[in-house]
């Protein structure tokens, strides 16, 4: 309880306005300590006290803070009641009020008081709950609806989500049932991406797709050819620059020279027009094997010299990264990977670490310029690939059943023909053949239809329902409209592929709603799996459920550590960190180029967000201290990383584990890119954006909104104020000023760091200030990371504010425990679940804080054990 | 109601798998906004009023929209003299905003729900004007309501009532196909079954409720019954698609738009959506057309004179050059706006000018982008029968409830309330003709 004590001259402001429980960075170490339920909980005791101590400023002559505790009801059924409660409860179990400059009511009143709020708060919490638990019912969010599908079927790189509507959040997240609306609109598009993914999912002739091998020249292709005819791109041979070449604008160039090159160079990252999109699109959907072989040269005036340092080059497909890869020096490495892709999707190679800005803008422009290059020699794109024909998708739908050629023998209307291709094509991509054209109609055959529609309907919604056993009674409504299908003459793929986008758009599918109480095997499979896979549990998961095992502990225990370590668990890294960090919102605000050329860096932004990911990641993994979000001995960095915060050694694009200096203002999350990016507001960076940020997402201490009426403060960046003079003569006024006093410090510590992350001793501008070589900004006011916070800590920079952060280590712990337990259960923190919380904290505290160990302990909570 | 329905009592003649082919596919946004068929009859005469709702999210520079006096004789401010020859036909606000809203470029999607503080946990989004208003007037056009955007975002201007927000439009061709391109008979009767098969997916997932129901507790009863509440409303939406499809489509001579893909090219594409929302109006496919001009993650405009990022541009600073840059990007954005005003006014139906009949609301949800505040916003209406010509000004510190004026707005669409969201009464001094 480190800081509790500490008396604020800022803190002595009103309930109201210093909502944040607590002084700054410090928080009821709530109920641990706290005494047990009371059996004597007079109201008149309570009453007395707030009398004596509280209602000259909450009573009815003021209300500070809009609060008047001699009127305050004690109905705490009712919400606002029962929160002002625990603020009151809260308020004088830390300290802060009476305020310093009041004379404490001796401790002997006070526990009494405590003890009664408590308990009476703690029942009201549970009450609230209606006997329910503390999860009330939710659907999947789309996330979580595309991932489950994916599973469900089989279908990794199946894309859906963008068809559903956004997801709100609550408590942060898109997982809780007080946000997971449902609407018409909702029904409508479960219905289309049920049926897209079903069209993915089966196989529609006996025989697989014909497996081709295609390598694409580059130099053959159009676009390219006119590319290098103009000099937006360089012709190579043998390493060397191609002279066979003349670069004219004539259409006789482009069309009747035939090239002798065996390599095509790039020396910017994107080319204008498209070109450097490839034309070839595959004709059937499925798993493509690509390859691409490709090397780094130094282009000079129209000569080839070797190259010193590698390059990476990204691979696109549709505008969507598959990856970035580095490239090394001189010699050919061959690129390869294995990815999904839909007729009129196109591959685009764009050299990660060559300049954005097109050097080359007219005719020849190449034999004038000199800069790093990558080559590539061809593009081979062979598939589709399948393990098996038909495919595990298909089997789960249709078992073992044949796939045989339709006709009009079978007395059924023939096969629906599959959906076209619904991603937009791409404006260079070939058109694909049509896939039946003059092929047999072919659909699964069955002998006994309602027989294996029964035994297939009922293998499919016992995994789609994650329950423990599907009734007849529970089948029967999609086993009639099969039924009604087949009567009606539609074939029976048809008839069943109705009845499974009926199953995928049924409550039963998509919602997760265990029974109140301690949840059954399978509802604590669905729960572990939608919280460390965000998605659907496996086989094995509800394999131990239906064996009773689950909820074991020592099987418990084994499942997390199987579901961490199952590449699936990437999902949850991802999502966790987008929501709890915000890292989804890296590109919502671009500042000026000018002011800020890195930002047009794609792979510096792109690697940022990687970073704190791989960070997050390597805690996980590595089962290291929840600390490590406050400060770090290391970074997760590659190499552009490495250039931009100044540490040296970082070889290649994959990010890796680094030891920092230890003079570095770098380690935990604070002080890398993407939460810096994340938390500027564009083009300049706001301490008190900041402050708000680090106050909620690192202490969970959200402070409250401004005051309705205040004026923002307008960001200035003509060089002639500063952010901090601003600030001080907004804070001026008392009304702002005891919040300012808690919100500004963090921000205060990162004034240090720009909009991308970099460090800064002067803030850039586009007005006065001195000129630097080679860029438009000028360097204008040095930059003053000093501050103090509320209760006289003072500080000078990063270094020496991670080290006040780390004076309250539980709060950091507490916040990560919080924000687990909301993704994991859908539910906010109440007041009934603080027991269990500290319960956590102090548990994972016992053993070395590791965030493995603390997902441990979040699971083994009655907390996460029960609904 | 249709034969082509499957019910578990009666056979029906349904084939093939809903939404099986590119047309109904691609249906599905507008599915969301069917309408009930047969339409209401005007009454004998009169022309029906219409709304049309535009924002664009990223705040319209103050110092170039307000006029600096309020009343009639009120001086042109640089984006109000692009739209002069309409000065008799609109009212220009100041000093409105929705109470509460805030959050910065959150506060897009309240701007016509003026739900509180979309960036509050546990926000939820209310009903947005359009919607209430279609859904209060009744069937009465193919389309009860048409959200459309432009912009790469998910975000709409239309949400439901319990706060889902209907996906928008972004594809001018795709809006024209569904207005105004008439499939063959086999084609409509093939749409017809495919609807019904979606009717009969609900039947069967409807089953289910009265035993789910039955042991529920409160907060699951109410999540379940949101779902089964949205079966419903997908239920009569479908039906209705069926009994309109049978119906011909409105013929127009305007050929159908290509697309513009290219992101920087902003006024291209707005003036493009805007055609069409004005050929929905006009043709009565819809009263109720939404457009979000969603200005996140554009690129560099495509106009002389531009060199930054769009969202970059807003956060100015003040610096005087990208405040030059904002003012061409607004300046051509009011041009393409005072295009489609003209239009509206120079087309007639039952002897009016189609503005009249039409209300246009032209805004944005930050009164500084600059700064992110959500007060003081630059609004104006234009149209709809209103006695215009007036600025109207008021309290720029304690700001006027904007819901007020869809008070205002509604009664004028013949919607029978006397309060919206925060509005609790008309707009003061704004009267009808």
């Amino acid at each position: 309880m480190s800081g509790i004590t500490k008396r604020s001259p800022y803190a002595m402001g009103c309930l109201g306005v210093s909502l944040m429980a607590g002084l700054l960075w410090a928080r009821p170490a709530a109920a641990s300590d706290g005494p047990p339920p009371s059996t004597v909980a007079p109201e008149q005791a309570v009453r007395a006290v707030l009398q004596r101590h509280c209602v000259d400023c909450h009573g009815e002559d003021r209300q500070k803070g809009g609060l008047r505790l001699d009127t305050l009801a004690w109905g705490l059924e009712d919400r606002k009641t029962f929160d002002a409660w625990v603020k009151v409860y809260d308020k004088i179990r830390t300290g802060e009020m009476p305020p310093a400059d009041r004379t404490p009511p001796p401790a002997d009143q006070v526990t009494p008081v405590l003890d009664a709020l408590h308990g009476r708060l703690r029942q009201a919490s549970l009450d609230h709950r209606q006997g329910e638990g503390r999860a009330p019912g939710r659907r999947l969010n789309r996330q979580e609806y595309e991932n489950t599908l994916r599973d469900l079927l089989g279908l990794p790189g199946l894309r859906v989500k963008e068809h559903l509507p956004q997801d709100d959040k609550a408590h942060g997240f898109n997982k809780s049932g007080e946000a997971l609306n449902t609407s018409y609109v909702h029904l409508a598009r479960y219905m289309q991406v049920a049926q897209i993914a079903l069209d993915a999912a089966i196989a529609r002739s006996p025989e697989p797709p014909m497996h081709q091998t295609v390598r694409i020249d580059p130099y053959q292709e159009y676009w390219a050819r006119v590319a290098l005819a103009i000099g937006e791109m360089v012709p190579l041979v043998g390493m060397e620059a191609d002279a066979t070449w003349t670069i004219e604008l004539s259409t006789r160039a482009i069309d009747d020279t035939e090239p002798i090159s065996d390599a095509i160079g790039q020396l910017t990252e994107v080319l204008p027009r498209g070109f450097d999109l490839l034309s070839y699109s595959p004709r059937v959907p499925g798993q493509y094997r690509v390859r691409i072989p490709t090397y780094a040269f130094e282009w000079d005036k129209g000569k080839v010299l070797p190259a010193e340092r590698e390059q990476a080059l990204s691979v696109f497909i549709s505008g969507r990264l598959i990856g970035t890869f580095d490239v090394p020096p001189n010699e050919p490495k061959v690129i390869t990977f294995v990815e999904r892709m839909e007729p009129g999707e196109v591959l685009r190679l764009g050299p990660a670490t060559l300049p954005v800005v097109p050097i080359i803008v007219f005719p020849g422009k190449s034999k004038d310029y000199s800069g790093p290059g990558v080559a590539y020699q061809w593009v081979e794109v062979e598939g589709p690939i399948h393990d098996q024909w038909p495919p595990q998708s298909h089997r789960i739908l249709f078992g073992d059943l044949p796939i045989v050629t339709w006709s009009r023998d079978s007395g059924t209307e023939p096969p629906a023909a599959p959906g076209p291709p619904r991603l937009p094509r791409m404006p260079h991509a070939r058109l694909p053949e049509p896939t039946t054209g003059g092929q047999p109609v072919c659909s699964v055959h069955s002998d006994r239809p309602l027989e294996d529609a029964k035994r297939l309907l009922h293998g499919f919604t016992v995994k789609a329902f994650r329950q423990p056993t599907i009734t007849d009674e529970q089948l029967q409504p999609y086993l009639s409209l099969v039924q009604h299908k087949l009567d009606e003459g539609v074939c029976f793929q048809d008839a069943m592929l109705l009845g499974y986008q009926a199953v995928l758009c049924s409550p039963d599918f998509l919602f997760i709603r265990p029974e109140p109480g301690e949840l059954d095997g399978h509802a604590l499979a669905s729960r572990l799996s939608y919280f460390l896979w965000n998605s659907s549990p496996d086989d094995q998961l509800l394999a131990l459920a239906v064996a009773g095992r689950l909820s074991q502990p020592a099987v418990l225990h084994e499942q997390v550590e199987r579901l961490l370590d199952d590449p699936k668990s990437q999902r949850f890294i991802d999502d966790f960190c987008d929501q709890w960090l915000g890292l989804d919102q890296i590109h919502f605000t671009a500042p000026d180029a000018r002011l800020y050329p890195e930002y047009l860096d794609r792979l510096l932004v792109d690697s940022m967000v990687d970073e704190t990911r791989a960070f997050f990641a390597e805690m996980l993994g590595q089962d290291l201290s929840v600390l490590n979000v406050v400060d770090s001995d290391f970074a997760m960095l590659n190499s552009r990383l490495g250039r931009h915060y100044g540490v040296q050694g970082v070889v290649g694009v994959a990010v890796q584990r680094v030891d920092l200096p230890p003079d570095s203002l770098r380690g935990g999350l604070l002080t890398q890119g993407a939460v810096l990016k994340v938390t500027a507001n564009g083009t300049t960076t706001s301490p008190v954006t900041r402050g708000v940020w680090v106050m909620d997402r690192i202490l969970n201490q959200p402070p409250p909104p401004p005051p309705p009426a205040i004026p923002g403060i307008e960001p200035d960046i003509r060089g002639t104020t500063t952010i901090r003079e601003q600030l001080a003569q907004h804070r001026a006024s008392t009304s702002c000023a005891a919040c300012h006093a808690k919100i500004d410090p963090a921000g205060f510590a990162l004034e240090g760091f720009d909009v991308m992350g970099g460090v800064r001793e002067r803030y850039r501008s586009m007005g006065k200030g001195d000129g630097v070589p080679g860029v438009y900004y000028r360097l204008a006011q040095p930059v003053d990371c000093t501050g103090e916070l509320p209760d006289g800590r003072r500080f000078n920079g990063i270094r020496e504010f991670k080290q006040l952060l780390l004076e309250d280590p539980d709060q950091i712990t507490r916040n990560i425990v919080e924000r687990l337990v909301v993704y994991a259960t859908g539910a906010g923190i109440n007041f009934a679940d603080r027991d269990a919380i500290e319960q956590i904290v102090a548990a994972t505290k016992a053993k070395g804080d590791g965030l493995r160990t603390l997902i441990h302990q979040v699971v083994q909570s009655p907390i996460f054990l029960n609904r | 109601m249709s034969k082509n329905v499957y019910s578990p009592m009666r056979k029906t003649l349904a084939r093939r798998t809903f939404l099986r082919s590119a047309g109904v596919a691609l249906g599905l946004p507008l599915l969301d906004a069917m309408a009930p068929a047969f339409a209401r009859a005007n009454p004998a005469g009169a022309a029906p009023r219409r709304m049309l709702a535009i924002q664009t999210n990223m705040g319209i520079l103050p110092q170039n929209f307000f006029a600096t006096q309020a009343g009639g004789e009120y001086p042109l401010s640089p984006y109000l003299e692009i739209l002069k020859d309409f000065r008799g036909d609109m009212t220009v606000f100041s000093g409105v905003s929705h109470p509460e809203v805030d959050g910065g470029h959150a506060a897009d999607i309240c701007f016509l729900t003026a739900a509180p503080h979309p960036t509050h946990s546990g926000f939820k989004n209310t009903i947005s004007l359009d919607q209430f208003a279609a859904e209060r007037l009744g069937p009465q056009t193919r389309f009860p309501s048409l959200p459309l955007m432009v912009g790469v975002s998910g975000r709409s201007l239309s949400w439901t009532a319990n706060g889902v927000m209907i996906p928008a439009e972004r594809k001018p061709s795709e809006v024209y196909k569904q207005l105004f391109v008439q499939g063959g008979p086999d084609q409509v009767e093939s749409q017809v079954r495919k609807l019904g098969e979606g009717r009969s997916i609900l039947d069967t997932v409807t089953e289910p409720a009265a035993t789910l129901q039955r042991k529920l507790g409160p907060r699951d009863r109410e999540r379940v019954d949101q779902y089964f509440t949205a079966v419903r409303e997908l239920e009569r939406r479908l039906v209705v698609a069926q009994q309109w499809e049978r119906r011909p489509k409105p013929q127009v001579s305007a050929p159908p738009p290509t697309d513009i893909e290219d992101q920087t090219e902003l006024i291209g594409r707005t003036r493009l959506m805007f055609e069409i929302a004005r050929l929905a109006l006009e043709t009565d496919s819809t009263r109720m057309v939404t457009v979000l001009i969603d200005q996140n993650h554009t690129p560099t405009v495509n106009l002389p004179g531009v060199t930054e990022h769009h969202h970059g541009l807003t956060h100015h600073g003040n610096q005087p050059q990208r405040l030059a840059e904002l003012k061409l990007i607004e300046e051509a954005q009011f041009k393409v706006f005072a295009d489609l005003l003209g239009q509206l006014k120079s087309a007639r139906e039952h002897g009016a000018s189609m503005l009249d009949q039409t209300m246009v609301l032209y805004g944005t949800c930050m009164g500084s982008a600059n700064s992110h505040i959500n007060t003081n916003l630059p609004v104006l209406l234009a149209g709809g029968g209103f006695k215009h010509g007036r600025h109207l000004e008021f309290n720029a510190l304690r700001n006027y409830p904007l819901a007020n004026l869809f008070v205002s707005m509604l009664q004028r669409l013949g919607v029978e309330s006397d309060r919206f969201a925060s509005g609790t009464g008309t707009m003061t001094g704004l009267e009808v003709v």
